[in-house]
């Protein structure tokens, strides 16, 4: 078996009475994508800042492809901090020059890194412009390639794509799934249910400090919901008395309206239709229905508002 | 690694306009107001501290010594020394050394008693007593001749008469013996008295010049090294406007590892091998830097607009030593000022706050010289600007012109050394402070 990318054991950390983290272990495969996904508050970005070294575990400790996490062998990891953490006042050549100079990059390399990561996040063209006058979506794009300009195996990315418009996240996306090409792990925090599930290979759910689920979206959503489906159909006309497996959501009988059942798997499909054109009835439009991340993430978590 | 911290600094600072004002052009607009108010301010002399005068005599005559004894007891804040001490050895003073003294600050002014004082008050012509001041001092060079006429009327009164008799026989003849025996009891009775007088007048206090009876010349104690001029007050107010305005630039400049931590930069800092030691080495350069270009431009401006100096190779060099461990020491009270505070808004408050104090005591808005001697004290312990603006009065105002190395650097050596210690011990306190930046 290879050795994980990361490895955290048994990590604690309080902040006065609240458990920032509790007893969270969890394990990451080299060229692992993983999304971190939890409430407000529920220990995400301490999670992440522990594993960058920027806050001090009370109990635990991390592993960096097995070695004990330290300033040297943390030069493996990628960070990608929340804020805007750049320069408004120096151009973004400046700001990627500035910060893998930090990184301990050669001259040489940075030459080509800054090159490269002008490449990859398309701002070529905006080089020698202050980040002060970018848009949102490009300080974004600026504020990931500064943490990946010394070719980190690890990058910790948290909320990478809070703030911008559909267009730069994807963009984002697409830089991210060119790091896993090359090879690179990630780790993802994010609000974003449906970039999750596009984008991971991973999702790890985390409250109250504790790693409530963990693994692949079909086997959370089996883990939550088994096999639940339901299928959804619009009609010209709804029959007097459907089919007892199904149930009305809009209109009433004789009227175009819309029906309603279980299915207990997506082989079912056609047999279910087949229930109501045997009584007649036109179907003008079908939706099979399936639980997201999103309901997975709300059923682990509750729908009560934490803040 | 450092490097990159210094340039991104001096980047930032060049495309704020606003705080490249406030580092280069706003210390040099008050310096402006504040040496052509105070420029031509040259005869004076200090009022907290009363006068030193330090008493040559040349005459050694019995005469001489009644007008000395009288100076010690004519009060108003005169004090009168005669000897200085060395091996537990006293030594009368000599006209160049008193002169030294007064030219550094050492004492206010000097009484030189000419050779033959004694001998004139018998003949026709009164002896011209010389008194040495320091040009900035605005009282001692007007007090000192009062109360030297004051004296002279209590310490030697008999001679004082001999003489006033003698210059009425040579405008209008010969005095008849019965008036001369007259006279001879008068001075006789006058002699007697002088004792009991002294007890009088220095028990009341009073003040009583009656004229100038006693010819007495006032000169400039520097203006035989530098023509008088280099003690204008613009070079007080260069250092301490200077120094001032270094502190303000300087504390505002290292808000900007705040702006950094706010957002968000500094754990992004934090997170590569920096680390906090090299950040806080790396601002302190970038500061120490700002600051000696900022003092080079302010004296530049003094020099070309004001005529501060003379320069002297001696004094450049001194000058820049003064200006780069005076820089460093601002720069590193700057570096823990910003590690004490956790937002920029807060620095503004304490920094001000604590620059103006620092200022107020230390000599940078009122002279040093008309301080009172306890707020003088204090100001040793609790304000940078005091040893800063001593630093730079040492090398313009308190040697000579022609002073060698060894001659500057030996008086400002204790200077160099407290500023060096406060810049160790502001850094080793920011530092300490500064771990709360790295671990949340």
């Amino acid at each position: 078996m290879s050795v994980p990318a990361l490895s955290v054991k048994g990590a604690r950390r309080a902040f006065a009475s609240t458990r920032a983290l509790d007893d969270v272990s969890l394990d990451i495969a080299t060229s692992q994508r993983v999304a971190l996904l939890g409430p407000n508050g529920a220990g995400k970005t301490t999670l992440i800042r522990s594993i960058a070294g920027l806050t001090k575990l009370d109990a635990g400790a991390i592993e960096l492809a097995g070695a004990p996490a330290t300033s040297r062998t943390r030069r493996q990891l990628g960070l990608v901090p929340q804020d805007l953490a750049v320069h408004d006042r120096m151009t973004a050549s400046e700001n990627l020059h500035f910060f893998g100079r930090l990184h301990m990059v050669g001259s040489k390399t940075l030459r080509k890194r800054v090159q490269w990561a002008l490449d990859w996040t398309a701002l070529t063209e905006r080089q020698d412009d202050l980040a002060g006058t970018f848009s949102g979506g490009m300080k974004r794009r600026l504020n990931i390639a500064c943490g990946v300009l010394h070719e980190p195996n690890l990058v910790l990315l948290d909320e990478p794509t809070v703030g911008v418009d559909p267009q730069s996240r994807e963009r984002i996306h697409g830089m991210l799934a060119a790091l896993h090409e090359h090879g690179t792990s990630w780790i993802l925090t994010t609000h974003m249910m449906d970039e999750a599930a596009r984008n991971v290979d991973r999702i790890i759910v985390i409250d109250h400090g504790r790693i409530i689920a963990d693994g692949t979206l079909d086997s959370l959503i089996a883990d939550q919901f088994g096999e639940h489906r339901a299928i959804r159909v619009t009609v010209d006309s709804i029959p007097a008395s459907p089919p007892t497996s199904w149930r009305i959501t809009s209109g009433s009988a004789g009227s175009p309206g819309g029906l309603e059942r279980d299915l207990t798997s997506l082989d079912a499909v056609t047999s279910t239709l087949d229930e109501l054109k045997a009584g007649g009835v036109r179907i003008t439009g079908l939706e099979v229905y399936a639980p997201t991340l999103q309901d997975v993430f709300l059923n682990l978590t509750g729908r009560e508002l934490r803040e | 690694m450092i490097l990159a911290i210094i340039k991104c600094r001096f980047l930032t600072l060049l495309r704020d306009r606003v705080s490249l004002l406030l580092v280069f052009v706003l210390p040099i607009i008050f310096y402006a107001i504040f040496a052509g108010i105070f420029g031509g301010m040259g005869d004076g002399g200090k009022i907290g501290t009363g006068i030193l005068a330090l008493i040559v005599d040349q005459d050694d005559t019995p005469q001489s010594r009644a007008l000395t004894k009288a100076l010690k007891h004519a009060g108003n804040g005169l004090r009168v020394s005669t000897t200085w001490t060395k091996n537990d050895v006293s030594h009368p003073w000599t006209l160049e050394r008193a002169r030294k003294q007064v030219m550094q600050s050492d004492a206010e002014a000097a009484i030189v008693l000419p050779k033959g004082m004694g001998i004139s008050f018998t003949g026709d012509h009164l002896p011209v007593v010389q008194v040495l001041v320091d040009p900035s001092n605005p009282i001692a060079g007007t007090m000192v001749p009062g109360l030297l006429q004051q004296a002279a009327m209590i310490g030697m009164r008999s001679d004082m008469i001999r003489s006033g008799m003698n210059q009425l026989e040579f405008w209008s003849g010969e005095l008849t013996p019965k008036q001369r025996e007259a006279m001879d009891r008068i001075e006789t009775l006058m002699s007697q008295e002088t004792d009991t007088d002294v007890e009088t007048t220095e028990t009341s206090g009073a003040a009583s010049t009656h004229g100038m009876l006693l010819p007495v010349k006032v000169e400039d104690a520097a203006a035989r090294d530098t023509g008088g001029a280099a003690r204008s007050m613009t070079v007080y107010y260069a250092a301490g406007i200077g120094v001032m305005f270094l502190l303000f630039s300087l504390a505002g400049a290292s808000g900007a590892i705040l702006d950094d931590k706010e957002a968000g930069i500094l754990d992004r800092m934090f997170f590569t091998p920096l680390g906090i030691p090299r950040l806080i080495i790396a601002n302190w350069m970038w500061l120490t830097i700002l600051a000696v270009n900022s003092m080079i431009i302010l004296f530049l401006f003094a020099t070309l607009v004001f005529e501060f100096g003379p320069w002297t190779w001696p004094r450049l060099i001194a000058w820049l030593v003064l200006t780069i461990i005076a820089s460093s020491a601002a720069a590193a009270l700057a570096m823990l000022l910003a590690a004490i505070c956790t937002t920029r808004a807060q620095l503004a408050g304490i920094s001000t706050i604590v620059i103006l104090a620092m200022s107020a005591v230390g000599g940078s808005m009122i002279p040093r010289f008309i301080m009172p001697p306890a707020i003088l004290d204090i100001s040793w312990y609790v304000s940078f600007n005091a040893w800063a603006v001593e630093g730079y009065l040492d090398i313009f105002w308190y040697t000579p012109q022609e002073a060698i190395f060894a001659t500057i650097f030996s008086r400002l050596a204790p200077i160099l050394g407290v500023l060096i210690g406060m810049t160790v011990v502001f850094l080793i306190i920011a530092r300490l402070l500064a771990r709360r930046w790295e671990q949340a």
